[in-house]
């Protein structure tokens, strides 16, 4: 698939790899989607944080063990390594299961 | 629960690790070919506007499609300040210098970050500019009544099935689920303990 996405037409877009687990993933985000994960985050509300998790599919994404498998895919795509410990960090001080 | 260590994360790459340089080839060889038949056509557009069906609708299809090209370029070359690897690193700076940490090496994640999302934008302007390239020849295609009339509606058809072919492609590039496979639920040592 790798080979026809680069020979084929049409430019392929950027793909994302998780920093954790190695899952590569593709899709188009911007600092709007990190500043909607930021604000839930910051409301350190369990269920609404529970809730942006499954709905940003991060379970979908992530291998089973990876550390950072409650981080949503726009998270993963726009953060460097200190950024997606100090997220996952975040995380887990408030949802202990992970 | 107390966690003892932090979870290793490898450093951001390109992926396919070859993404990039076929990206920077798009941005420097494909589009300026492209930009430069977009203002030839302009020209003939311009210079005989009677042989067109529609002169107006295609010199702005062709303007469109000449500045999403140049952009996809501009863009790019914007995009390729943030790409970097160790071997660049390297070469500016001494074996002491590197251990002291200097600011590009502390940036080079930030700067990764930066050039996926520059470079997303250059993709996005290329595949534009290559659909409306399509779409202005289509345009310049259509006959206007004379001999060459049933031949140009057929170059008309083949283009047009030359933009549906490319927009389809271009649609499952884009939006393609995650990639959903067996060894999904492995763990991380590939379900060997």
């Amino acid at each position: 698939m790798t080979l026809y996405d680069v020979t084929l037409p049409g430019e392929p877009p950027v793909a994302h790899m998780c920093g954790g687990c190695e899952e590569i993933f593709h899709g188009i985000f911007g600092h709007g989607d990190l500043q909607k994960w930021y604000q839930t985050v910051e409301r350190r509300d369990a269920e609404a944080l529970r809730l942006y998790i499954q709905q940003s599919r991060a379970h979908e994404l992530h291998r089973t063990a990876c550390a950072f498998r409650c981080l949503p895919p726009a998270v993963v795509a726009l953060s460097t390594p200190d950024q997606l410990r100090a997220e996952l960090r975040k995380v887990q001080a408030i949802l202990p299961e992970y | 629960m107390e966690r003892s260590k932090e979870p290793y994360i490898w450093p951001g790459v390109p992926y396919p690790l070859g993404y990039a340089e076929a990206s920077a080839a798009t941005q420097t060889v494909a589009a300026p070919l492209l930009a430069g038949a977009s203002l030839t056509l302009l020209g003939v557009v311009v210079v005989d506007d009677s042989t067109f069906r529609w002169p107006g609708a295609t010199l702005l299809l062709v303007v469109s499609a000449s500045i999403t090209l140049i952009a996809s370029i501009q863009v790019g070359a914007d995009a390729r300040r943030f790409l970097y690897n160790r071997q660049t690193l390297e070469a500016w700076y001494t074996e002491d210098e590197l251990k002291r940490g200097p600011r590009a090496l502390a940036e080079r994640e930030k700067h990764f970050i930066q050039w996926k999302i520059r470079n997303q934008r250059a993709v996005i302007a290329f595949n534009a500019g290559t659909m409306l390239l399509i779409f202005a020849i289509t345009s310049v295609l259509v006959p206007s009544g004379g001999d060459l009339a049933a031949w140009r509606w057929i170059a008309t058809g083949l283009a047009l099935l030359g933009a549906l072919g490319e927009a389809w492609w271009m649609y499952h590039l884009f939006f393609r689920e995650f990639r959903k496979r067996p060894d999904k639920q492995k763990s991380l040592d590939g379900g060997t303990k």
